[in-house]
């Protein structure tokens, strides 16, 4: 077992003058082939995972620039009633985190219960492994898609003037 | 001081610069009176030569033209004129809500028009409640949410939901402080707002046509209430108001025509 290698070729050289012609081929090579298309998988993997983060980010900024248009009266009165507009701006960016972290671990948990109890039962192997730095990298990415998501809407929302929007009213 | 004497051979345009001198001299000892009034600290609003004057050329607006008040601590005052006649920019101005084009205001001691715009809120904060006459209340909020809005960006305290809660009983709602603004009545929702115009203790409480959307006996209910938190409690209140009755039940009237303000004395 030494000397796989050896071996191989050796098997190969008896049977060169034969009839039926024979070759060999090392599990070390098949691993090789399975790792390489795993590769290919992982990278088409990432491929999907970014352009749903990019989704993602896009639908929280929309659905904030929306609440935030929508809310522009209430920014109005908070304005009036001393708020700062560092209050106002945090106030919406912590909002918008609220809502990509739950949207994150929803998807979290929704992803986890499909790949182990639907797609692992087919194919016998477990191929989400739920680990505390998975965890935390889901935490720390839903956090940063609400601040990206929410952070114009937000400048937005402290711009308002409350002379303004108590006004159209 | 010269008297000045009128005879009807005098050329108009002698009387009129004689009237202007009167009036320039009537402005300086009203000054001297305000000033004075100021210094000692009676005064705990105070606006002077307080001019707004919107776009140029000829879209200007002149919505303020020099005007000069002064209200005490613990007075209730009414500001009345017509629509259009500059009240609630008067109101916007007194409060810091906006800036005007020229003149000064005087809130506790603090001349709000000197402080930066990113400071301004500590001033309407600390400084000012509003009351306005369609309510504002958050839709989503309950009446005693709606009261602690201006307390939400301070750090958490209990005395605060604590003088939330009493001052909700003072309006009478105590009973309500958990329903949402839909569920109360016109009525109802601007005992909320005035509890939120108080819930910090401002120096002044500013009220824009407070009984504009309510009927009148309720009307005369909310006016009731401001009354008694005058009385009782030695909050000042400023409302501007186009109704004559809401404005001789004050303590001390102005007009406001056409953005000049006029004394109606009752002090």
């Amino acid at each position: 077992m030494d000397n796989v290698e050896g071996v191989a070729a050796a098997i190969e050289e008896k049977y060169e003058e034969g009839t039926v012609p024979v070759s060999t081929m090392m599990a070390k090579d098949i691993l090789g082939e399975i790792n390489d298309a795993m590769d290919v998988f992982q990278s088409f993997l990432w491929v999907i995972a970014v352009v749903a983060a990019v989704a993602g980010g896009i639908s929280i900024f929309i659905v904030m620039l929306m609440s935030v248009i929508e809310r522009r009266q209430e920014f109005g009165i908070l304005k009036a009633s001393g708020w700062s507009n560092r209050n106002i701006i945090s106030s919406v960016v912590v909002q918008s985190i609220t809502i990509a972290l739950l949207g994150a671990l929803l998807g979290f948990a929704i992803g986890s219960l499909i790949a182990n109890y639907g797609i692992s039962s087919y194919i016998g192997v477990d191929i989400a492994i739920i680990t505390t730095k998975l965890l935390g990298e889901i935490v720390g990415f839903g956090i940063i898609m609400g601040v990206l998501g929410g952070l114009y809407p937000a400048l937005q929302a402290a711009r308002v003037s409350p002379i303004e929007t108590l006004r159209a009213t | 001081m010269e008297r000045m004497t009128y005879t009807e051979s005098e050329p108009v345009e002698e009387l009129r610069r004689k009237v202007q001198e009167l009036e320039g001299r009537l402005a300086a000892v009203e000054g001297r009176g305000r000033e004075r009034e100021e210094r000692r600290g009676e005064a705990i609003v105070a606006a002077r030569n307080l001019s707004k004057i919107y776009g140029e050329g000829r879209t200007r607006v002149v919505a303020l033209s020099e005007v000069n008040l002064s209200i005490r601590k613990g007075e209730f005052v009414a500001v009345q004129g017509a629509s259009g006649s500059g009240k609630t920019t008067l109101l916007n101005m007194l409060g810091a809500l906006d800036r005007p084009t020229r003149g000064r205001v005087v809130i506790d001691g603090i001349e709000t028009t000197k402080v930066p715009e990113r400071k301004l809120f500590r001033i309407r904060r600390e400084k000012v409640g509003f009351i306005f006459q369609t309510y504002y209340l958050v839709p989503t909020l309950t009446a005693l949410q709606n009261v602690l809005l201006p307390t939400m960006p301070l750090r958490a305290n209990r005395d605060l939901r604590d003088s939330a809660e009493q001052l909700l009983e003072l309006v009478g709602l105590r009973e309500r402080m958990d329903h949402k603004p839909g569920e109360l009545s016109g009525g109802e929702q601007q005992r909320v707002a005035i509890a939120r115009a108080l819930v910090l203790n401002p120096a002044i409480i500013l009220a824009d046509e407070p009984t504009g959307n309510l009927d009148s006996k309720t009307g005369a209910e909310i006016m009731d209430l401001m009354h008694r938190l005058n009385k009782e409690q030695k909050r000042t209140f400023i409302i501007v108001t186009h109704d004559a009755k809401i404005a001789s039940g004050t303590e001390r009237v102005f007009y406001l025509t056409d953005g000049r303000l006029y004394s109606g004395g009752g002090e």
